[in-house]
């Protein structure tokens, strides 16, 4: 296991509540505690993009499970590509090659009607600017009955009980009759979370919700996010750079030029003096044919360069610089940078 | 809800300010409705733009058909009467007894009814004339005037109706009873010119083949009410040579008599009858032309031998009108395609705003679950709220214009409400096919064009020169109507240009933005650098721009070009400031009194022969194997030379010319090609041929198609040089006409001094007192009189309306295309230009910016457009049939010097209007606004 940081985050219970609850609620939904596994699965995932020979390769074979109601958050660099996996999940883009697979929908090899269904039923999403997430000419409340009329779902009395109902949910009721421009940036985020999940979708995908937004309003927004995660069982992935975020949710995906680089877990465990707390564990990526990547930090402290030298050793893997002298007395704490054993295998 | 966190950020979810209930409360519009206003300004342009389209399929028809029929009936009106009206007459009656005159009256309505549709339909007015002489019949009497050589002619006529239409101011209207003497009237201007009073008597004796006598006598005198009505064509006092020509002239005046009157005469003298139907000119429509024609076809065959034949001249002045409108209906054709063309493309232009404004919305509503359709319906139900009603009220507007619709008219508007409704779902739905809709990353804006579109660029430009190619060689339709291929071809042309213009024109601004790069200022380079991109965005409205100017210069060089070749037909046919035809005046003292006229520089005498025969000259001098028949020209050189020069024609005169003095022997002559091939294919070089009775040799010394002073559509013609003809004193050449060089010379003071000549020599070979000598007629044409006369027909009007409404619309239509250009622009330049305005940018080389980034574009377009525009024309060529407007001489493109700086001002005007409209786009964005706009993905 390579270096566990634990803090004691004071927000634990709430944390493991929600999440046990979110869980609950997926279960319910998928039909059994078993079925929780891989509800989105990503395995080699790559997008390119190319122009007049130019290639911008944006996902160099990620790789991602999510489990049914999860909530995850993606977090990376400018230009990491988590938009664009985002993009992909929501089925706004589709891959160059890869698996990506959302429930029972195979992302890559999907039929144009497939995909509308897709995005009506099964997806729901938030983008990072307030304003592209709502009709301007649209009250919240039509603005939520909006996905549900687009589905040829419910209609009349009952589209619009739910979308109060939703709307209530994530704590902008009052903005029900309400356009895009008389809300502010956090209601109108909130209000565009109602919309996406408005035809209770299985998984809900955002990106930076909280971009735009100051810190309390972004935390209004993400509270928001946890309810429908809690409440309805939706898997949702959020990407964010807001650590605020990062730091309130069970697992953290880092992606690092279009691989997942590291993953950071957050378990909720009772400690030796009877207090809950929290502990995050940073992990690295092991990809299917063993690749991973060194944490940034972890190459600098040792200035790791061309060549590193690799031990197996009976419990964990070395990795020591690979100039032909070693001192070994830069790792004697084994902070040559091992993947945990347990994690590699 | 437990939104709680402990210790982290605390979510305040009891901010449940009370709800703002008048939003809430508000009936709500329809949802189509409330997207129409918050898309009002877009679907406004739209809409605007559908309207003028409309407008303009239903209304330019509809104005052009009018001036056309307009033209028509004013030419058909403007005909002499033997021209235009469908006259019967004649047939052959031998070895059958001569026709009563009751019969042939009543043969009237029965012909008229004969006569093949739509001919019964469009006749308004119809006369029957039953008359005796003035051919075979002569007067005889004791008065003087009816006893001399040179007698009065007056034929003795029946034409009902004529007493209705005018008052007897002395004695009475004939009233004839079977009496043998037959009562007459005459009017009191041909009283009072021969000399006529009530109660004469004289008789009709017939002459030549008709034997007889009529005695008539006067027993009124009338006075027509309306001299020029249609009623007295051909009844009016007309003076006539008399049989002698050197003994002056008398006249020739209708004895009017009645039905009995006429009938008593006919058992003596034979009567010639004319049946006579005019056709309403105002009734006539350029459609009807064909059929019309058709029917005077048939009319003109008869029917049998003794059937009264038609004389017309209508079905050929028909022939010449439709030709004539042909050609300015193909450039009309022309104008139209490209301005419709250009409001399509603006239609286009301004729906693919539209959709790329609200691409953000499409994108959402497609993301959120809409499908390809609904975004389809969504746009098309506000189209549909909008565009057929502004369709139908341009075409509203357009049918109130006078004149006859289009028969494309309906299938057009049909077209069009269709397309414009459908442009902006139609748009909307390609922007959002398949999964493109979001994988426009700005980060991969493409530089260079796929080869797909190279493909198509290319076969645009094959078509556009195959058109041309196929256009010259197929010439003008001969189908009546618009020729829908001729009128395409110059919009492709335009098109295929813009193309080209487009895709050369990166390469030199990089090259030139390279340059500007190593300047001090900083404008330039970033303007420049933007412009060299060739955003696709810009390069549809750069095509539209590059229409319509091509469109707009193409009309204007048309008109000069026209303008050009009517002075050239002017400066040919009137061969000087002013042209005088007459003949039997005094040839030196005239051309004296001429040249001594205030303001008249030059003058110069010529002398014509028409019909002369062409013979080889024998060795001897003779004349040898016949050559055909010219007509003569005899010219004094010199005199002529300085006449062209003190007019600023611009005709060169061969050298042998302008050279004085005599030659002996045969003198050198300017031929007609056709005249010159006869003599290439005789091989001979010298000729002879008579002029005023003397035969004289010559020998071709130049060829030329046209001479000053010849009509541009002779075709042989002869210009003999008057000094170097050996002219013997005693037998001088007569002149018959003057061509006079000078400034403000007024054309009675001309006339006046040909006729003061005709006095002169009149009253010498008469014995006659010089006032008292009635003069000949003088014709005088100035050139601006001349070159009216070429601008007089009835298609110039029309003509007119096509220039005026090609360059308006042009004008108009480049103009916005430019506004077009700069609003698709304007938010990522808006973004530019907020980020420059950071970094220290000023407003002014805001603006400067916009201008560096405009001008290759409108620069390129003016110059592409009117390079095409110039260039369209010379490469239509025969397909436009201009010659047709310049009297026959082959049209040279002509370019004004004035199109040149119109150009350039509508390049100041576009880039000013491009200022305006970036300033209205731009001025509402705040500098924060623009920042925060944020990347797209």
């Amino acid at each position: 296991m390579a270096s566990p940081t634990s803090t004691a985050a004071p927000g634990t219970p709430d944390l493991a509540v929600l999440q046990r609850r979110a869980s609950e609620r997926a279960a319910a939904r998928a039909g059994g505690a078993d079925r929780l596994r891989g509800h989105i699965v990503c395995d080699g995932l790559v997008r390119i993009f190319k122009t007049e020979g130019v290639e911008v390769v944006a996902l160099q074979g990620l790789d991602l499970v999510v489990d049914r109601g999860e909530l995850l958050a993606i977090v990376g660099a400018s230009g990491s590509g988590k938009s664009t996996v985002l993009n992909i999940l929501s089925g706004l883009d589709v891959p160059t090659a890869g698996i990506a697979r959302v429930g029972d929908f195979d992302l890559l090899n999907m039929s144009a009607k497939s995909r509308l269904r897709y995005r009506r039923k099964m997806v729901g999403f938030v983008w990072q600017q307030t304003a592209r997430n709502l009709l301007p000419y649209l009250t919240a409340r039509e603005n939520v009955e909006l996905p549900m009329r687009l589905a040829h779902g419910l209609r009349g009395g009952a589209a619009r009980r739910r979308a109060t109902e939703l709307l209530e949910m994530v704590g902008v009721g009052y903005c029900a009759d309400r356009r895009p421009g008389q809300m502010s940036g956090g209601e109108q985020q909130r209000c565009a979370l109602a919309v996406a999940v408005a035809n209770d979708p299985e998984v809900l995908f955002a990106d930076e919700p909280t971009g735009e937004l100051d810190e309390a309003t972004g935390a209004d927004v993400f509270a928001a996010l946890r309810t429908i995660n809690a409440e309805l069982g939706v898997t949702i992935v959020v990407v964010t750079h807001d650590h605020a975020v990062a730091g309130q949710v069970r697992r953290t995906v880092a992606i690092r030029d279009g691989r997942t680089a590291s993953e950071v877990r957050r378990s909720a465990r009772v400690g030796a003096d009877g207090v809950e707390e929290v502990v995050s564990e940073e992990y690295a990526v092991l990809d299917r044919s063993g690749r991973m990547q060194l944490p940034a930090a972890f190459v600098s402290a040792l200035s790791l360069r061309d060549r590193v030298k690799l031990n197996l050793e009976p419990d964990h893997v070395e990795v020591r610089p690979g100039d032909s002298t070693t001192d070994d007395h830069n790792s004697s704490n084994g902070a040559g940078g091992g993947a945990g054993g347990g994690e590699a295998s | 809800m437990s939104d709680r966190t402990r210790g982290g950020a605390l979510v305040d979810n009891g901010r449940t300010t009370p709800v703002n209930g008048s939003a809430g409360a508000r009936r709500r519009l329809p949802g189509p409705l409330r997207r129409l206003r918050t898309f009002a300004g877009q679907l406004g342009l739209l809409a605007v733009l559908g309207l003028v389209a409309a407008l303009l399929v239903t209304g330019a028809p509809r104005l052009a058909n009018r001036y056309a029929d307009q033209g028509l009936g004013q030419d058909v009106g403007a005909l002499p009467y033997q021209v235009r009206d469908l006259l019967f007459g004649g047939g052959l009656t031998r070895g059958k007894p001569p026709l009563d005159p009751a019969v042939a009256e009543a043969t009237l309505d029965p012909i008229r009814q004969r006569l093949q549709a739509p001919l019964p339909d469009l006749v308004n007015r119809q006369w029957f004339v039953g008359q005796i002489g003035p051919k075979d019949v002569a007067v005889s009497g004791d008065k003087q005037t009816m006893s001399g050589s040179c007698r009065p002619n007056l034929p003795l006529r029946y034409q009902p109706g004529l007493e209705r239409v005018s008052t007897v101011v002395e004695g009475h209207w004939p009233a004839n009873r079977g009496a043998t003497t037959v009562e007459v009237a005459v009017s009191r201007a041909a009283a009072d010119a021969t000399d006529l009073r009530v109660g004469d008597q004289f008789s009709l004796v017939g002459q030549g083949f008709s034997r007889g006598s009529v005695p008539v006598r006067v027993v009124g005198i009338y006075q027509a009410a309306d001299p020029a009505a249609p009623d007295w064509d051909g009844a009016g006092l007309v003076p006539i040579p008399c049989p002698d020509p050197t003994a002056g002239g008398t006249w020739q005046a209708p004895l009017l008599t009645d039905l009995p009157g006429l009938t008593t005469a006919t058992l003596d003298l034979p009567a010639d009858y004319t049946w006579r139907y005019r056709v309403d000119e105002r009734r006539l429509t350029t459609a009807g032309i064909p059929d019309l024609m058709a029917a005077i076809g048939q009319a003109r065959r008869p029917t049998a031998d003794d059937a009264p034949r038609l004389a017309t001249g209508l079905d050929t002045a028909l022939s010449t009108f439709d030709g004539q409108l042909r050609s300015v209906q193909a450039l009309l054709a022309v104008v139209q395609a490209g301005i419709l063309t250009t409001v399509l493309g603006l239609v286009v232009l301004a729906a693919r705003l539209a959709v790329e404004r609200r691409r953000e919305e499409l994108t959402l509503l497609r993301a959120r679950g809409g499908a390809i359709w609904t975004i389809g319906g969504r746009t098309l139900a506000e189209a549909v709220l909008v565009m057929p009603v502004a369709v139908l009220v341009g075409w509203a507007v357009g049918g109130l214009l006078p004149g006859r619709p289009s028969g494309l008219e309906l299938p057009l508007l049909v077209a069009l409400l269709v397309g414009t409704t459908l442009a902006v779902p139609l748009l909307a739905m390609s922007s959002q096919r398949g999964m493109r809709f979001l994988g426009q990353r700005r980060d991969l804006v493409r530089h260079r064009p796929t080869v797909r579109r190279l493909t198509a660029e290319a076969l645009v430009l094959l078509l556009a020169v195959l058109g041309v190619v196929l256009l010259r060689r197929r010439g003008l339709s001969q189908s009546s109507g618009v020729d829908p291929y001729l009128a395409s071809v110059p919009v492709l042309l335009a098109v295929a240009a813009a193309l080209v213009a487009l895709r050369l024109v990166p390469g030199p601004l990089r090259l030139l933005g390279r340059l500007a790069a190593r300047a001090r200022t900083v404008v330039p380079f970033v303007g420049l650098a933007r412009a060299g991109r060739a955003a696709p965005v810009t390069v549809f409205p750069a095509a539209i721009l590059v229409v319509a100017i091509a469109i707009g210069v193409f009309t204007s060089v048309v008109t000069s070009t026209i303008g050009e070749a009517r002075d050239q037909v002017s400066n040919q046919e009137v061969g000087g400031d002013a042209r005088i035809v007459s003949n039997a005046f005094t040839a030196e003292q005239t051309a004296e009194r001429l040249a001594a006229l205030p303001g008249v520089t030059a003058v110069s005498a010529v002398g014509t022969e028409s019909g002369q025969p062409l013979r080889v000259r024998n060795p001897d001098g003779t004349g040898g194997r016949p050559l055909g028949q010219a007509q003569i020209l005899v010219v004094d050189g010199p005199a002529l030379a300085r006449v062209l020069g003190h007019s600023g024609i611009d005709a060169e005169l061969p050298a042998a010319f302008t050279r004085p003095g005599r030659i002996d022997g045969p003198v050198p002559a300017v031929v007609s090609p056709d005249i010159a091939e006869d003599f290439r294919r005789e091989e001979v070089t010298t000729g002879v041929t008579d002029v005023q009775g003397r035969r004289y040799g010559f020998t071709v010394d130049a060829v030329r198609s046209t001479f000053p002073g010849l009509p541009v559509d002779a075709r042989r013609f002869v210009v003999l040089p008057w000094q170097a003809l050996p002219v013997p004193d005693f037998q001088p050449i007569r002149p018959s006409e003057f061509l006079v060089a000078g400034t403000g010379v007024s054309t009675t003071a001309l006339r006046e001094a040909v006729e003061a000549g005709q006095r002169e020599y009149l009253s010498r070979l008469l014995g006659e007192p010089a006032d008292e000598v009635r003069t000949l007629p003088v014709t005088v044409t100035t050139w601006q009189e001349h070159r009216r006369t070429l601008e007089g027909s009835g298609v110039n009007r029309l003509l007119s309306f096509t220039f005026t409404a090609g360059v308006a619309g042009a004008l108009a239509l480049a103009l916005l295309a430019v506004g077009f250009a700069v609003l698709a622009e304007a938010p990522a330049r808006g973004r530019v230009l907020s980020r420059l305005r950071t970094m220290g940018l000023s407003g002014r080389q805001g603006r400067g910016l916009l201008v560096y980034e405009l001008v290759p574009l409108v620069g390129v377009a003016v110059l592409a457009g009117g390079l095409v525009g110039v260039l369209l024309p010379r490469l239509l060529g025969p397909a436009l049939g201009l010659s047709g407007f310049t009297g026959g001489l082959p049209a040279r493109v002509h370019v004004d010097p004035l199109l040149v700086v119109g150009v350039l001002l509508l390049v100041v005007v576009a880039l000013v209007t491009a200022l305006g409209i970036e300033s209205l786009v731009n001025r509402r964005m705040r500098l924060g606004k623009v920042l925060r706009l944020g990347e797209e993905n």
